[in-house]
């Protein structure tokens, strides 16, 4: 039998590096493209941090400049909403760019302050006021290994909070990552002696976690 | 979590490799011209029949309808050890069409049967044809316009399926469109290495290369393999097509695609020495391939029920806190900066990868079903798959299954 013509194999060298270098180029504008809105976000998000800033501080001049009695028409919430609402940014911007990321621990820090900012304005207002609502400080970790306490029981108590705010009026709920080191912030932990994490300060009284039910009963 | 996330990068670059390498052998081979036939050669229809009473005289009727010259197509119907009217059935087609022979032998599977036949055929083109395989009218023609190129020793078809009302049936029609699209790109580069329901083959590769292997459970593919084993290609037919009956329930799917699956490693691990720039891109990146597409399915099944899994744990856990979700949790700046992670872009970028390929197959493919069929096929009819070939590993690495 006479030899067929057989194939000639060969290797499409050319066409892999055109596929891979593709590949790459998609991966590059994927992460430019991604990093390019969260840079919107997060530069949204600075604006609005240092718009709050400015907010709080505007309220305590106010504060220092009118009597007692007006300092109770001050309008607070709208400062709370915003608050609560950069918590929700922060902990997303945490997510998508790491915990340890410099840039958002900056942002972070700033959040504190704001918070302890918040805190002894509702204080104030608290009883200056008769008021009568809540304030609730939390102390948490999200470091996995944290030798102050268990992440996953800071993680737990900050959804029962979040549903607890969801059933009760007049709650107002603080929350501060014990990790964040600044001088305000370690104040505070030094003024309830906060050691161990998760920990809760309700009317001025330390505990460790507490279940929904037993916020309740506190509360 | 780093761990899962490199995971995720590997499975989209192996994906995209995959589907661009195949994309520019579309682009570069989608306008080559289909042979005309110039000459046809006598045929002989070799069809083994196993208790193939309700199809074999429908097999034979659409042979002899076909437009190729009727006088140059013999048949041999090997009965194999049937126990229905299979045999008293082929007899009298005998008297209805002028070449037909019977043959009749004890059951001992389909590949003896084959090779049974094989060995009455005298022409010098052999065509192997499942009994309950129903050719369409210009097959055998476009067929044999293929043969004209000296370098194939064999040409396959399209296969669709012929049921196709139930679900595990529609998966299967957008699963064969797929196949025959994916196996219509191989033969451009002359590496299709597998040979089903309808083949039309040189019958000198019979006496050359041995015949159909017996103890194979895939001898298809072992035959295709053995071809381009000799650096000799597989043609391939997609503008006509063979219609077969496929399993119409799981649990028959099941056996079906375990056996396959199991027969496909058999081979792959047979012909080993084949995974080598020596036999060029159906060495280094074909035949790989065909593993690779296993492991990507496996990986994106297992990472998403895991993440499924995952996430229905802490759901149900937050819930035991007494956390109920509302729509208060929800946060358009949380769902944005979510959308902007790398893995979530690429995904989406696939996922379009893959809805475009839905109708650029449907078009060159001709084949219809519904894009919830597709969507259905990619994202649950393919895991399914994907744990066959699993289960199929687990049996090639301890023992022989028995079927």
């Amino acid at each position: 039998m006479q030899e067929r013509e057989k194939i000639r194999r060969r290797v499409s060298k050319v066409s892999y590096i055109a596929v891979i270098l593709l590949i790459i180029l998609i991966f590059l504008l994927g992460m430019l493209f991604g990093d390019w809105i969260a840079g919107l976000n997060s530069k949204e998000f600075s604006a609005n941090q240092q718009k709050l800033m400015m907010d709080l501080i505007g309220l305590e001049l106010k504060d220092k400049l009118i009597s007692q009695k007006d300092i109770c028409n001050l309008t607070w919430q709208d400062v709370w909403q915003e608050k609560v609402e950069l918590g929700t940014r922060i902990n997303s911007l945490e997510l998508r760019y790491g915990k340890d990321n410099s840039e958002i621990l900056a942002q972070k820090e700033i959040y504190t302050l704001i918070e302890i900012r918040t805190l002894l304005l509702l204080e104030e207002i608290n009883q200056k006021c008769n008021q009568n609502f809540t304030i609730i400080i939390f102390f948490y970790t999200n470091r996995k290994n944290d030798p102050l306490g268990r992440w996953q029981a800071c993680e737990d108590q900050g959804y029962i909070l979040t549903q607890l705010g969801k059933e009760m009026d007049n709650i107002y709920v603080l929350s501060f990552d014990v990790n964040i080191n600044n001088p305000a912030l370690n104040m505070l932990k030094n003024r309830y002696k906060i050691n161990k994490v998760p920990a809760l300060v309700i009317k001025d009284k330390v505990s460790d976690y507490k279940t929904l039910e037993e916020l309740k009963e506190t509360i | 979590m780093e761990f899962q996330r490199i995971l995720v990068y590997l499975v989209i670059f192996l994906s995209l490799f995959v589907t661009f390498f195949f994309l520019s052998i579309f682009i570069k081979f989608r306008n080559k011209e289909e042979k005309k036939l110039a000459n046809p050669s006598k045929v002989t229809f070799v069809i083994p029949a196993f208790n193939a009473a309700d199809c074999i005289e429908r097999t034979v009727n659409a042979i002899f309808n076909s437009d190729y010259p009727q006088d140059k197509i013999s048949v041999i119907i090997v009965n194999d050890g049937s126990t229905d009217n299979t045999l008293k059935i082929a007899n009298n087609l005998t008297k209805k069409y002028p070449n037909i022979r019977v043959l009749s032998k004890k059951n001992e599977g389909k590949a003896v049967a084959l090779n049974y036949g094989i060995k009455h055929v005298k022409t010098q083109i052999t065509v192997i044809l499942d009994a309950d395989t129903l050719p369409k009218k210009d097959l055998l023609r476009k067929a044999m316009a293929q043969m004209e190129d000296k370098r194939l020793m064999a040409v396959t078809c399209k296969i669709i399926p012929s049921n196709r009302k139930k679900f595990f049936e529609r998966m299967q029609v957008a699963e064969y469109a797929f196949t025959s699209f994916y196996r219509k790109l191989l033969h451009y580069t002359y590496a299709l290495q597998t040979t089903p329901a309808f083949t039309v083959f040189r019958t000198e590769f019979f006496h050359k290369f041995g015949n159909f292997d017996a103890g194979n459970l895939t001898e298809d593919m072992d035959m295709g393999m053995r071809i381009q084993l000799n650096n000799y290609g597989v043609g391939y037919v997609l503008d006509s097509y063979a219609m077969t009956l496929v399993p119409r329930t799981f649990s028959s799917l099941k056996r079906q695609r375990i056996r396959w699956s199991y027969g496909t490693l058999y081979n792959l691990y047979k012909f080993r020495k084949m995974f080598s720039p020596k036999y060029g891109d159906l060495g280094i990146f074909f035949l790989p391939s065909i593993l690779t597409g296993v492991l990507i399915l496996f990986l994106i099944s297992s990472l998403v029920i895991y993440n499924v899994a995952d996430s229905g744990l802490n759901f149900f856990h937050r819930l035991s806190l007494g956390w109920r979700p509302s729509l208060l949790d929800l946060n358009l700046f949380s769902m944005i900066l979510s959308l902007t992670d790398l893995k979530i872009i690429l995904g989406v970028f696939v996922f379009l990868i893959a809805f475009g390929s839905v109708f650029l197959i449907k078009s060159e493919v001709k084949e219809k079903f519904s894009i919830i069929d597709w969507i259905l096929y990619v994202f649950i009819y393919t895991w399914f798959l994907a744990y066959f070939y699993i289960a199929a590993l687990f049996f090639f690495l301890s023992k022989k299954p028995q079927w």
